[in-house]
């Protein structure tokens, strides 16, 4: 009876495992924004997950049903005696190398995911003096409990990783300031530049399968390209505080973006008399001293 | 032994019961209420009753009609009515999980009544069994007041309450982690209806919009953060929570000092005619003394959202150039208005008054201590205009407003008379330019940090930042720094 038992109960459980991830689409039980991330390196890294998840389902249900047909077999024999397979080297190199070769498997197969999620663009950063696309820039800081945002001047192109810098280090005329809500580019790249204004904070972005730490005294560059127009939800993944949870943000995808700054920028202008948007008061030599 | 397993898993799951009881929230009273129940414990209690009577409690507001506050209203008519159980056509559809909410029903004498409940489906309001309450009619109108108030307390608790606390005195619970910071502004005691950064004139309260303002963009450098997100409904439903709560504290305030000659004097005495003082302030006046309070309170927070009380430019801002600047500076330093006596020549928030002690208001005494302090007595600093943090924001109208009117309940001061429009915005040109090109300005027009940090000279060294050729007054807002850099 109890051999019985232990059959099913070892059989049961890949036979749970496979139903559990039919119905999961069904449920909605996936992954954020519909399923599918809204940059096409998210895609990617959504695609990894979904092979080591293949490799893992291949490995646990071949591990149940032979545990299960072991048990199975051995249930209704009564006489033969077991057999002691420790210290088989054999066994060892076959459980060894095959393991060996899935995990090298995956290694090499994600390699140029990560080169283009961290790495690439590290390398462009080498010839700081060389062209560069031009895409948007934005200093983004984190701080308890807000992301606080500043832009270049709209309009602003930055030839160079040289010129970014110097516009990082200091408050330039013309930039445009903003909070909790940031504007990128619809289907072209975007690169941030990520700071912490006290504690360690963490830049997620669920919908666009982007997470990175944002550490006091660093500057640290993220890029994405997100290619859905829509709203993303900009969370905090570091415990940075009692007011974690307030650190709600919006990620905005944008057709024309460069629009869109220069609206924030006659709002960040406005004197009281002047609406904002028509004609912003052009610097000029003044009549009277 | 079985009755031990169970026991001590039960025993240690106790806490978590007890921890998920329903809380209560309270409004907590004034200090001074402790204090004058030492002396007479009626007028404390008359004072706390009324209080209740007319602000209820964070479970069961009230909605007093004296008060300037949208609570909610919705109008509606009785389609049928069984006992307690109308079916109401309303205006606009309540939000869901409406209860508690006063009900003042037409009738021939209108009948001031408790919502229990709303179902949407049913259009069925349910409400609270009243002694006596005449029957009602159907095609009786009916308002349900309140819903927004109870919108505002709810979204209150979630966002605001750990900081402001429930009675809106600055001392929630996580008040504490700022107030252990020498020069942390503490999060606002609503209750003496003083908000620093507003749009309105010296000696007036803040309006909704700039209450909206400040929790949706957050005051850029301290602990209040920005809530963007909310939505608009839940932003206004927040901010006249905010209003009651000040408009409370302000009446009990205003009330403690109509019953001040009850306190008992600093050795702890009561006053030598207490029966009569108390027969006079706790009993005679003082349901008077609460209406004056409210209407007084009532009147400056319906002053604050007049426009003639707003400070609003008549004239834009001029363009922003070399002599505009310098007109500035040259009032920044002037003796007239003396910004650098505070802000410090080179505009870091050091100036030289940060080394005298100052006046305790309303006394002739000094702080011990030399320094700036607000009206909460609590040590701030002058801002530093080189950081590029503007609490109150950066617009140019924003920093026209701080000129003007000055930052309530601190030493900032509004140089609305002593300037003319035309140098405030001399001031604000400048003001906005100080993080940018720096505070000094030298006799060729060419603006430098410097003075108090050495390494800050450098950018005025660099020939190819500021080329001396370059006339003072190039504005210098139309090209980016880095443009300039590659030159």
């Amino acid at each position: 009876m109890s051999r019985i038992f232990w059959c099913l109960f070892f059989t049961v459980w890949p036979i749970i495992a496979i139903v559990v991830c039919a119905i999961s689409p069904a449920m909605d039980w996936a992954f954020p924004g519909n399923r599918e991330a809204a940059t096409p390196l998210g895609q990617r890294i959504d695609d990894l997950f979904y092979l080591i998840l293949g490799i893992v389902t291949v490995a646990f249900i071949g591990t149940m049903v032979a545990l299960a047909y072991v048990l199975w077999k051995g249930s209704k024999n009564e006489d033969e005696k077991g057999w002691f397979s420790h210290g088989s080297h054999n066994l060892e190199v076959i459980w060894t190398i095959v393991p060996a070769g899935v995990l090298l498997f995956i290694a090499l197969y994600q390699i140029d995911v990560w080169a283009i999620y961290r790495v690439r663009e590290h390398e462009n950063r080498d010839t700081v003096n060389g062209p560069r696309p031009s895409h948007l820039v934005a200093e983004v800081t984190a701080r308890q409990f807000e992301w606080r945002i500043r832009y270049p001047k709209p309009g602003t192109k930055f030839k160079t990783y040289k010129e970014i810098k110097a516009w990082l280090a200091k408050p330039h005329a013309g930039d445009v300031y903003a909070v909790n809500k940031l504007f990128v580019h619809l289907n072209r790249e975007t690169l941030i530049y990520l700071k912490s204004g006290d504690v360690q904070h963490a830049f997620f972005v669920p919908d666009l399968r982007v997470k990175q730490d944002a550490m006091p005294g660093q500057s640290i560059d993220v890029w994405f390209t997100v290619n859905k127009s829509g709203k993303f939800n900009l969370t905090c993944a570091e415990l940075c505080g009692w007011g974690h949870y307030k650190m709600r943000g919006e990620v905005e995808a944008v057709e024309d973006l460069e629009a869109r700054l220069r609206e924030l920028k006659a709002l960040q202008d406005f004197d009281g008399v002047t609406p904002p948007g028509t004609a912003p008061a052009e610097a000029s030599e003044e009549a009277t001293p | 032994m079985t009755t031990r397993r169970l026991i001590i898993p039960l025993l240690a799951s106790l806490p978590l019961v007890v921890g998920c009881a329903d809380y209560q929230a309270e409004f907590v009273n004034d200090e001074r209420v402790a204090t004058l129940a030492t002396t007479s414990p009626d007028a404390a209690s008359n004072l706390k009753n009324s209080l209740d009577a007319h602000f209820g409690t964070p479970n069961a507001l009230v909605a007093w009609g004296a008060l300037p506050i949208d609570f909610g209203e919705i109008g509606g008519t009785v389609i049928s009515a069984n006992g307690n159980s109308l079916r109401v056509s309303l205006e606009t559809e309540p939000p869901d999980g409406l209860s508690n909410v006063a009900v003042v029903v037409e009738t021939e004498t209108p009948q001031n009544r408790t919502a229990g409940s709303y179902n949407a489906d049913t259009r069925t309001l349910t409400l609270l069994e009243q002694e006596a309450a005449p029957a009602i009619a159907p095609g009786t109108s009916l308002r349900l007041i309140g819903h927004k108030l109870q919108a505002g307390r709810r979204l209150y608790m979630q966002h605001c309450m750990h900081c402001h606390g429930v009675t809106g005195d600055g001392n929630g619970p996580t008040a504490r982690y700022i107030r252990n910071h020498r020069f942390n502004p503490l999060p606002r005691d609503y209750r003496r209806g003083l908000f620093k950064f507003t749009s309105t004139k010296i000696g007036f309260y803040a309006s909704r919009d700039d209450l909206r303002r400040t929790v949706t963009q957050g005051l850029a450098g301290t602990y209040m953060p920005s809530f963007l997100l909310l939505k608009t409904d839940e932003l206004d439903a927040i901010v006249e929570f905010i209003r009651f709560l000040a408009m409370r504290g302000e009446v009990e305030r205003r009330l403690l000092d109509h019953l001040q000659p009850l306190m008992p004097s600093d050795d702890g005495t009561p006053p030598s005619d207490l029966a009569d003082l108390e027969k006079e302030l706790a009993v005679d006046t003082f349901n008077q003394a609460f209406a004056d309070a409210a209407s007084l309170v009532a009147e400056k927070w319906v002053n604050a959202e007049d426009p003639d009380n707003r400070v609003i430019p008549t004239t834009p801002r001029p363009p922003d150039t070399g002599k505009s600047r310098i007109r500035g500076r040259s009032l920044f330093v002037d003796t007239k208005i003396n910004c650098a006596k505070c802000h410090g020549e080179g505009g870091r928030g050091n100036g030289a008054v940060l080394k005298d002690r100052q006046k305790i208001p309303g006394t002739d005494d000094k702080y011990p201590t030399p320094g700036l302090r607000d009206d909460w007595h609590k040590m701030i600093q002058p801002r530093n205009l080189t950081s590029g943090i503007f609490r109150g924001g950066r617009r140019p109208l924003d920093v026209f407003r701080r000129v003007t009117a000055g930052i309530k309940a601190t030493p900032m001061g509004g140089f609305e008379t002593n300037l003319t429009e035309s140098e405030r915005w001399d001031i604000v040109n400048y003001v906005l330019s100080i993080p940018i090109d720096g505070a000094f300005i030298d006799e060729h027009g060419h603006q430098y940090h410097g003075g108090d940090r050495s390494h800050a000279h450098h950018d005025h060294d660099k020939p190819a930042d500021k080329p001396a050729d370059k006339p003072a007054d190039k504005p210098k807002t139309t090209q980016p720094k880095s443009a300039k850099d590659k030159k």
